[in-house]
């Protein structure tokens, strides 16, 4: 293990004064003169055609500066997912539709909260109510109504990217509610069934959940004299957002600039483009002052995006020893009104999965579906929890079946160092899964308490323990491609690192700070960093896709080498030595054996101006997410490069289950994730402790209560998120597999730790009490149903 | 979100209180904590424009003992002092940990145990914004003409879900009233209608001042428990009281069980009552006495999130009971 | 119609017109420029407002501003003194206790409020205290590490930020734990 100065150390993180004292400035803190708040007319009808939008009343009433609609957005649509195949559908100001409860109609900016949610009550919409339907089965039935009529082909982001497009076309009329459809098969699924010892297929059921940040969605938006569109916004992926805002205003990148907001939390939910963004922009456009769009809690829960619905059905064949022969697994996603990432998932649910087990033959099959429900983004893990959940859930099923110990199972099937992913190509440079495995289950007790329950028994407490893996990539090829650093060094000796991450909880200020030290050889208090302003730094990939560390961290390293590589070599000279012969440590740079010939890194770039014409010492680095690759793989068919490196977690959950209520009180929970390097070990563990708090919540208690496409629990008492009494303990391991490819060894942390909680949790209340609970979350009313229904129902028999 | 426009008034006496809810009448609501009044004001379906702050009016915030050995508590008192007050905990421990369940810490700072016994009934349909009410005509409770719970009979059904009430009805508190004609003093248990709609069955402009619980007798003891999804902030889902004297011989001399949660108004078991009259304690899960207890009950409403409430309220309100039984073995006379 | 309000907040006093349904965090953010107490919610349900109200955290979105006129109100942006930290601030930096720092204000305010009544609290009063403080990010654990590291070093040293007056009736009695 390198013995290294900065990396690898649990440093406070360099943004927490702030944070602590009020003084971290968020979207909804800025305040500018003239400021004007905006809110938006949303629909209350799950489908309905707009036949009119008077807004004259709400364009007279004092202190209204500005009205949008609609009409002021024609023709535009937008969407995460914008390719030749999945065209954008999304229309930002409804024009003349509307798909979901909670639609944009249209929006208004005044000078005060209550103006403007006065001046929304004087818009006048007459409508016509469509039929429509909210359930994936429902929107696929013969002769069910179309959420989308038509798709409109133009030219998509991808093709703005590099995607070979279609010929442009009139609108094309769609034929059914699928929204997007993955399929891969390989291998001999059919040989592989019939030559299997056992087969055994089961279907499993996710609820909706809510990301629930705590900070709710919000954005600021402000021109410059010169046409220049500013925002702030409480978002991921600024430069992303900033090329789909460019693009849905018909504006120049550098005409587009997103100023610096720390993040109160995403975890996926705030990297669509949404219309509220829009509307900001295009109010304060038309009122010629800056406004301010905070969504209500309840927007935020129900019109920003939420996780998807989920049907997943899991058919695998095993050998006598429980080798996976082969698999057919298909997976349905109700994805809501719009296609969010639907698209996506359903690809993820089948990259997520496959670098877990080896499966020689496999079919897969996912279906993404338009219904009139709220509409579906990525959260933490972004289809990884339910596959995942399934996958693992079935194995402990098979593991019964054939006698043989899950744990063992998984050894047996679990991928190692060096495999190749069957359609992407990619390769397993570091593996830390089967190290996880074993580590989750010694630490977890495995041995010990597996089984310690008998089921027939009359106690009122059982306790059992279970065991699931999953994995996660780190960064793949997506706009914008590679991020970019630069360290301009100060007169002193300390630097600037100017990275263009977003600081949204996930410490990424902390460890590329922590990682510019390292390299330059200087204490952490010497780094600033300007992060998170797209004028300001440099592109960045964005920890949207897990590729903070990974990606944007070797950018970094690559920036703190280049300017350390300057010093030493403006160094090399004043010194008269040989570059090689020289170390740099604390900010001096010395000769080796020779301390006393040295000089201070601000002696050395004070010379560098002097003698260098001016040079100061600045740093450059890049990172493309995925060298060897262009585009992102195709979704439909997830062919093509997709990630550099592969993170690995096992998660053990030990649960006490309350016979007589169906409570599941989780004990204990032990995480192993294969990060291949911490780069700052407390924020690894609160990454691992926050990424487990938010699986137990989607596992136990969290669901988005839709009833015909309303959603009923729109608020934070009836939205139960964990509280401190739902912290069970928690051990956070860490696997060094470092990773060759990554900064001082590192690869993803941040996503990685959600998707093996679900069914280890599921697997231990089976250990447990006996009972299998298939679908999430797992509620008391479900174990006591399960309970009853298998006879062992304690005090809850009849009534 | 933004509040309901109002107009604040806040009186320095009871009487000038009183005055000014009896003019506004049904247009005035008395200000407490505000932690139930503040939100329906931002989710608009308060109906007054009058709020009469109760803050500034002297008293009726001291918790003490009574001669006879009872309690009298302002009804001012933050449910957190009563949560906290040892002699609560003393005299009425039901109380105590029904106070001390409360929502969460912060909302037991400003709420008050008047504020408590008098809270609003709550349904999914009603507790929400403008906006999302919008999707459906406006319901009885908020001034329509529909109940979307209980479509049948088409009477509301919102939930009545305080957790004090329990406990105080199951010792038999009284309320004090100050109104227009005078002060006057009720059985908490009287204040309420049974009514979705109304809960309420006091004057308008009547204010509950102070809560009396009467001094408990030899050889008796009392428990509150809580069913909710979370341990703090929810609203129980269910809540059952019970008070239990014993005989000197051990059996119960009486019980008295209230529910909360079950219905649009907290909730006697009195078929329970009578069953358990002269009989042994009950062990906790005794299954026949719950059945009885849930017998008494009849249509259950707004059980999404419980879908075994009739089931559940029959066990808890026998535990219940037990544990009040078992307090009364534990205490030792005054 | 407009009410005055004489509001004081981190010790200072401001007068104030402002319309009575107005709340404590709308005026403090937006009349005051006091930032740093969070709208999570709106409706109480989460602890990102909470301030000090005569010591006592309370939910700053559901305290009317009239309400709170006259009376001692403590900010986040009041806890350090003169640039130093408050020792819960130090305790939140060093143990990892911020992530993205939303819910940190409030959960401060109500953390402080503890260690000023209670300076030695036990585990179930921890968890209860901050039951009303919701975090998305770190699922509390090194919160609570943070507290007790807090804890360990209050002893004597931290200032006692103002007197909780009104309804004091004596030591708090532990919470009964009667979940059924």
């Amino acid at each position: 293990m390198s013995d290294y100065a900065v990396v690898g150390k649990p440093l406070p993180r360099v943004d927490a004064r702030d944070k602590v004292t009020g003084a971290a400035s968020f979207t909804a803190d800025v305040r500018l003169p003239g400021m004007l708040r905006g809110k938006i007319l949303r629909s209350p009808w799950p489908h309905a055609r707009i036949l009119n939008v008077d807004t004259s009343r709400a364009e007279r009433l004092k202190g209204v500066h500005a009205v949008v609609t609609g009409r002021d957005t024609a023709g535009l649509r937008v969407a995460f997912v914008d390719t030749p195949r999945y065209p954008a559908d999304e229309p930002p100001l409804a024009l003349d539709r509307v798909r979901y409860i909670g639609d944009e109609i249209a929006a208004v900016a005044a000078v005060d909260a209550e103006t403007a949610e006065e001046a929304l009550r004087l818009i006048r919409v007459d409508w016509e109510a469509l039929p429509a339907v909210f359930t994936a089965p429902g929107a696929l039935a013969p002769g069910a109504p179309l959420v989308h009529e038509f798709d409109y082909p133009g030219k998509t982001i991808w093709e703005d990217w590099g995607a070979r497009g279609r010929p442009q076309s009139d609108p094309v009329p769609r034929q059914d509610n699928v929204a997007a459809r993955t399929y891969v098969e390989f291998g001999d699924l059919s040989g592989g069934f019939a030559g299997a010892h056992h087969v055994r297929e089961d279907r499993f059921e996710v609820a909706p959940v809510a990301h629930a940040p705590l900070e709710p969605h919000a954005a600021v938006a402000f021109w410059d004299q010169g046409g220049k569109l500013n925002m702030h916004v409480s978002s991921m992926g600024i430069f992303y957002k900033r090329f789909v805002l460019s693009k849905a205003l018909g504006l120049p990148i550098s005409h587009v600039r997103i100023h610096k907001s720390y993040v109160g939390g995403a975890f996926g939910g705030k990297i669509d483009v949404f219309p509220y963004e829009i509307a900001a922009a295009l109010l304060s456009r038309k009122a010629g002052r800056p406004v301010l769009i905070e969504l209500s809690r309840e927007e935020s829960l129900t019109t920003t995006r939420m996780d998807f619905q989920a049907s997943v059905r899991v058919k695998t064949g095993v050998s006598k020893d429980g080798i996976i022969a082969a698999q057919d697994i298909q997976v349905v996603v109700d994805t809501g009104a719009y296609r969010g990432t639907g698209p996506v998932v359903i690809f993820l649910c089948y990259s997520y999965n496959i670098p877990v087990y080896r499966v020689p033959a496999l079919r897969y099959e996912g279906l993404a579906v338009y219904t009139n429900n709220p509409v579906k983004g990525p959260k933490r893990g972004h289809g990884a929890p339910f596959i995942r959940f399934a996958v693992d859930s079935h194995m402990d099923m098979l593991a019964e079946d054939l006698g043989i110990d899950m744990v063992e199972l998984m050894r047996r099937n679990a991928r190692t160092q060096g495999e190749v992913m069957p359609t992407s190509g990619d390769v397993l440079r570091s593996c830390g899964l089967k190290d996880s495995i074993e580590a989750a289950a010694r630490d977890g007790g495995w041995e010990a308490k597996r089984r310690r329950s008998v089921w027939t028994g009359t106690e009122r407490f059982k306790r059992g323990v279970g065991l699931s893996a999953c994995s996660m990539f780190s960064g793949s090829p997506y706009y914008p491609f590679a991020s970019a650093a630069v360290l301009k060094l100060a007169d002193d000796g300390g630097a600037t690192l100017f990275a263009g991450t977003v600081e949204m909880g996930q410490g990424s200020e902390t460890t590329l700070s922590q990682i510019a030290a390292e390299e330059l050889g200087v204490p952490l208090s010497d780094i600033r960093i300007v992060s998170g302003d797209t004028e300001l730094t440099p592109i960045e990939f964005g920890s949207f896709l897990s590729g903070g560390a990974f990606v944007t961290g070797k950018a970094v390293r690559l920036a703190a080498e280049d300017a350390r590589r300057q010093l030493l070599e403006m160094a090399a000279r004043l010194l008269e030595a040989d570059v090689r012969d020289l170390e740099a440590r604390d900010k001096v740079v010395s000769v080796k054996g020779a301390s006393h010939r040295r000089l201070s890194y601000g002696e050395i770039i004070a010379a560098s101006v002097k003698q260098a014409n001016g040079d100061p010492i600045i740093g450059k680095g890049y990172h493309k997410s995925v060298p060897d690759a262009g585009l992102h793989p195709s979704l439909s068919t997830a062919k093509g490069r997709w990630t550099e490196a592969y993170g690995f977690a096992s998660q053990l959950a030990e649960v006490e289950v309350d016979t007589w209520t169906g409570r599941v009180r989780v004990l204990r929970v032990v995480t192993y994730h294969d990060c291949g390097f911490p780069l700052n070990p407390q924020i690894v563990e609160g990454q691992i402790e926050g990424c487990v708090s938010m699986a137990l919540g989607q596992t136990l208690q969290e669901r988005v209560d839709l009833r015909e496409g309303q959603v009923f629990n729109p608020d934070f008492l009836n939205y139960r998120l964990p509280i401190t009494h739902d912290t069970p303990a928690m051990v956070s391991g860490m696997i060094h597999s470092n990773e060759p490819h990554g900064p001082f060894g590192a690869k993803e942390v941040g996503e990685g730790a959600v998707s093996g909680v679900m069914a280890a949790v599921a697997n231990a209340v089976y250990d447990a009490a006996g009972v299998r609970i298939t679908s999430l979350p797992i509620t008391p009313a479900k174990v006591l149903a399960a309970l009853a229904a298998a006879g062992r129902g304690g005090r809850q028999e009849g009534e | 979100m933004t509040a309901t426009r109002i107009e604040y008034h806040a009186p320095t006496t009871l009487a000038q209180a009183v005055a000014l809810l009896g003019e506004h009448g049904p247009a005035a609501a008395p200000l407490a904590g505000g932690t139930d009044l503040v939100p329906a004001l931002k989710y608009g379906v308060l109906r007054a424009r009058h709020l009469v702050s109760l803050a500034r009016i002297p008293g009726h915030r001291d918790i003490a003992t009574t001669a006879e050995g009872g309690l009298s508590i302002g009804a001012f008192a933050t449910l957190a002092a009563v949560a906290r007050s040892p002699l609560v905990s003393a005299v009425c421990p039901a109380l105590a940990e029904a106070a001390a369940q409360a929502g969460s810490p912060l909302l037991r700072n400003r709420g008050t145990l008047g504020g408590n016994v008098c809270l609003d009934t709550r349904c999914w349909y009603y507790n929400q914004t403008e906006a999302w009410r919008a999707s459906r005509a406006l319901c009885q409770k908020a001034g329509g003409e529909q109940c979307y719970v209980n479509q049948k009979q088409n009477v509301c059904v919102a939930l009545f879900s305080a957790d004090t009430p329990a406990a105080l009805i199951a010792v038999g508190a009284r309320a004090t009233l100050a109104g227009p004609a005078g002060e006057r003093i009720v059985p908490v248990e009287a204040l309420y209608s049974g009514e979705g709609l109304r809960p309420l069955a006091k004057g308008e402009a009547e204010i509950v001042t102070d809560i009396a619980v009467p001094a408990p007798p030899a050889r008796s003891g009392t428990a509150y428990l809580k069913h909710s999804q979370r341990e703090s902030i929810d609203f129980p889902l269910l809540g059952a009281a019970a008070a239990v004297a014993l005989s000197p011989g051990g059996t119960i001399a009486s019980a008295r069980i209230a529910l909360t949660g079950a219905r649009s108004a907290p909730c006697r078991l009195p078929e329970l009552e009578a069953a358990l009259a002269g009989g042994p304690v009950p062990a906790e899960g005794d299954r026949e006495l719950a059945r009885l207890a849930t017998g008494s009950l009849g249509a259950l409403f707004l059980t999404e999130a419980v879908p075994h409430k009739r089931r559940l309220a029959g066990l808890m309100a026998v535990d219940a009971v037990a544990r009040a039984a078992a307090a009364a073995q534990g205490r030792r006379t005054p | 119609m407009k009410q005055l309000v004489q509001l004081s907040v981190n010790g200072q006093t401001h007068d104030l017109v402002v319309r009575p349904e107005r709340t404590l965090l709308d005026v403090l953010r937006e009349d005051l420029g006091l930032t740093g107490s969070k709208r999570g919610c709106d409706l109480g349900a989460c602890g990102a407002c909470a301030v000090l109200l005569d010591g006592r955290p309370v939910s700053s979105c559901l305290t009317l501003a009239v309400e709170a006129s006259g009376r001692e109100i403590v900010t986040v942006e009041g806890l350090a003194r003169g640039g130093a930290l408050h020792p819960v601030q130090e305790a939140f930096v060093e143990h990892g206790a911020v992530q993205c720092g939303f819910c940190t204000p409030g959960m401060l305010i109500t953390v402080t409020a503890l260690l000023d009544e209670h300076p030695e609290p036990g585990e179930a009063e921890i968890l209860e205290a901050l039951s009303g403080n919701l975090c998305r990010c770190t699922g509390y654990v090194k919160i609570l590490d943070a507290v007790r590291a807090a804890i360990r070093r209050l002893h004597g040293a931290a200032p006692r930020l103002s007197q909780a007056t009104t309804d004091r009736t004596g030591p708090a009695a532990p919470a009964a734990t009667t979940r059924a």
